[in-house]
């Protein structure tokens, strides 16, 4: 590959940037490192939890007992921290003026992948499963992250990076909907050498050519103003428009979910709207896909995916994380002292929980009842659990701050993603509906304890402004 | 055989870049000789930053083309890419590097370098052991420009460098950069809002209006020749060898004025303020 045949002056650029990866700084710029290594632990279990129950049950069984799906987003996670890290050296403002950063960075980054997928394929060797499946396996996984590894060569705009990022995303949405709902994996990890081995070098070599395309996106994606770009100044025609923009009177109950922005739509319209069917309709399309991959019924396979519902009840919560906007609207006085303002962040979060909670669990708990089928009382049993482990979850996000002054970026984001991970597996789907009482219990109690005291630590710390 | 015109810094051919429908600049020409230090002008909007990311390589022209030292921007090899500095608005990134680490890191990119110079090193007042996220604005800004000029370039792009800086860090700065640029006869284009800095330093001034250029002068012929006449309508002029660049309710601005040319009787002529001259110059139609 033309990538790889260096001059000595690259080659000692490659040194330097690879030489990142095992220094302090790589580990101060990724806020997601702590939270791959939550992953990776968890990933590490269901090998652990595969290799034991493949002594004694055929590999198509012990999948079928195994969280196989966490060593599918170890390899999505891994792909994701590589790009932070190395955006926060090519995303700088000057970056793209200093010859050969971009290139380096991106060679290293490739290498380091490298060495982390064949690492992964031979660590799933242990289990045993043949290496070229292993790599096979892990190399298909990795294909949204490719997609989203890749820029076009002299990129004009940042709409087609915005359509590969889209693009990407609903690849990796595909790639679930086929791994959590079918034998994809069962039978990704049974092909023959002869198809795994040309369909591994095609992948590898994709994915190593989608990271060294990363000094495209220096064209195109510029740090000067993109703002200054898109909108230019208002002409006298459309100065009126923006009067009457700004002058439109948002309600009370607007004005307090923009505590919350940018993640949660503003509009609670919005919000229930989505959620009503976010859950059916996506657990309704891999059902789909299923009864055509593995000839189960509809519910069998509706049934089978409940776990994503699950996750579905807290997924894209980043609301402690982002929260620049914070000092913009703390100065507008609307809100008060620091902690009124913290106050009301949390009080907005519950509220908009409170009502979009219940919609979401009813959307999961309705259709597994009926299909399973279930009495209504165990559904309506089951549903308050859902509601409360949500709830409860989602406020333990601001557990780091009671236990630090500032928390770093890394730990805050970890919390605010836990309840992805620990949702499901605290499901009365899962555990039954004694034991995911006492978690959800568990979960209220600490999630009311940081509603009501994390506002008075948070209000008493340094909120990021400018650059964080 | 190179054509000797080849080897200039900078040449800007009838440069057009558009987002979307959105015309950023239209037909820009112009060049940049050794030495030169030349004004980039015009209000927020103009097409300044967007004229600065073309010439650097960010942005992809619609049309026309720039070439640093007689290439193409877009494949410009690395050994002229490491004759160019960039100092961006402001600067981001690179947040976990400690000021010494970066410098040491970046540096190591354009070869082996001498030591920082030490009158740059004095100048920026960065301790090494800090955190480049933990600086201040004006600390950044000031690391920029390190990292920017440490590798001595010999054509250096400035887009708005002193905004964030204080007043003794900016008069300092503007000394430094003009001694830079007399001393290694690099080339400067410089981007400011400061228009006292940019007349005291620039030896060129180049003024930019909804995208275009609309002004292009050596800054003396600038001085000596752009003129109030009060008392004077358009149409009076049309036989004078005067462009008019601005107009007021008493009179016009107007470039090209000398001793020589023959004025309507009752014409008043003054020196204009270089800030209302550049506001005259600047200003758009709905303003």
């Amino acid at each position: 590959m033309a990538g790889f045949r260096l001059s000595p002056l690259e080659w000692s650029d490659l040194r330097r940037a690879l030489g990142l990866y095992f220094s302090a700084t790589f580990l101060r710029s990724n806020y997601m490192a702590l939270m791959l290594v939550g992953w990776l632990i968890a990933a590490l279990c269901a090998l652990w939890n595969l290799h034991g129950l493949l002594k004694h049950e055929t590999l198509a069984q012990a999948l079928s007992h195994t969280s196989i799906f966490y060593v599918i987003l170890i390899v999505i996670f891994v792909q994701s921290v590589l790009q932070l890290h190395t955006n926060n050296q090519i995303g700088g403002s000057q970056a793209p003026s200093i010859p050969g950063l971009a290139i380096a960075e991106a060679r290293a980054a490739s290498i380091v992948a490298s060495i982390i997928i064949l690492g992964f394929a031979g660590l799933m060797r242990l289990l045993p499963i043949p290496f070229h499946d292993a790599l096979f396996f892990i190399l298909f996984n990795a294909i949204p992250s490719a997609v989203q590894w890749y820029a076009p060569p002299h990129e004009q705009s940042g709409k087609r990076r915005l359509a590969i990022v889209l693009f990407g995303v609903a690849l990796m949405l595909a790639q679930f909907a086929l791994v959590l709902v079918s034998d994809a994996t069962f039978w990704m990890l049974t092909r023959p050498a002869a198809l795994t081995v040309p369909a591994s070098i095609v992948l590898f070599i994709g994915l190593i050519g989608s990271i060294l395309s990363l000094p495209n996106r220096l064209h195109g994606s510029t740090p000067l103003t993109p703002a200054a770009h898109e909108h230019p100044l208002p002409s006298a025609s459309t100065g009126s428009s923006v009067a009457r923009s700004a002058n439109k009177a948002l309600t009370p109950y607007q004005l307090r979910q923009m505590l919350l922005a940018p993640i949660t739509p503003v509009t609670l319209r919005t919000d229930i709207l989505i959620s009503l069917f976010v859950i059916p309709v996506t657990l309704s399309v891999f059902a789909t896909i299923e009864m055509f991959l593995s000839h189960r019924s509809f519910s069998a396979a509706w049934l089978k995916s409940v776990g994503t519902g699950c996750i579905m009840l807290v997924i894209g919560d980043k609301w402690l994380l982002d929260r620049q906007h914070w000092p913009l609207l703390l100065v507008t006085g609307r809100f008060g002292s620091r902690l009124k303002f913290v106050q009301a962040v949390f009080k907005a979060k519950l509220s908009r929980m409170l009502i979009v909670t219940p919609i979401r669990v009813l959307s999961l708990v309705v259709p597994y009842a009926l299909l399973k089928p279930l009495l209504p009382t165990t559904a309506f049993y089951d549903a308050l659990d859902l509601i409360v482990l949500a709830v409860g979850m989602t406020l333990c996000s601001a557990l780091p701050f009671l236990l630090l002054r500032s928390p770093a970026k890394s730990i805050v984001f970890a919390f605010n993603l836990a309840p992805v991970l620990l949702i499901q597996l605290c499901s009365p789907f899962l555990l039954g509906l004694k034991y995911a009482g006492y978690l959800a219990l568990a979960a209220l109690t600490l999630g009311a304890f940081s509603y009501l005291v994390a506002p008075y630590r948070i209000s008493r710390s340094d909120w990021p402004y400018e650059n964080e | 055989m190179t054509n000797p015109q080849d080897v200039l810094p900078v040449r800007v051919t009838d440069l057009t870049k558009c987002f979307g429908n959105f015309t950023a600049l239209e037909g820009v020409s112009f060049t940049v000789h050794p030495g030169e230090t030349v004004a980039l002008l015009g209000r927020n909007g103009a097409g300044k930053s967007t004229l600065i990311g073309c010439l650097m390589g960010f942005l992809v022209p619609d049309k026309g083309s720039v070439d640093l030292f007689g290439q193409n921007v877009l494949n410009l090899p690395r050994e002229l890419r490491a004759r160019t500095g960039f100092v961006p608005q402001t600067m981001t990134g690179f947040g976990a590097f400690t000021v010494g680490k970066l410098i040491d890191y970046i540096g190591a990119f354009y070869g082996s370098l001498p030591p920082v110079d030490s009158t740059l090193l004095r100048w920026a007042d960065l301790d090494p052991k800090k955190l480049v996220k933990s600086l201040s604005g004006g600390q950044r800004q000031r690391l920029a420009i390190l990292l920017a000029m440490r590798h001595a370039p010999d054509f250096l792009v400035l887009d708005e460098p002193v905004a964030s800086l204080d007043p003794h860090a900016r008069r300092d700065f503007m000394n430094l950069l003009g001694d830079y640029a007399r001393r290694t006869g690099a080339s400067v284009l410089i981007s400011s809002h400061i228009l006292s800095d940019l007349e005291r330093l620039c030896s060129r001034l180049l003024f930019l209006r909804q995208g275009q250029v609309v002004l292009d002068v050596p800054t003396t012929v600038f001085r000596a020749t752009t003129r109030w006449l009060d008392h004077a309508t358009p149409h009076i002029l049309n036989d004078l060898p005067l462009q008019i660049i601005g107009q007021r309710e008493t009179g016009l601005l107007v470039h090209g004025w000398s001793e020589d040319v023959m004025l309507p009787e009752g014409t008043t002529v003054s020196v204009p303020d270089f800030e209302d001259a550049f506001l005259e110059i600047t200003a758009t139609q709905a303003s």
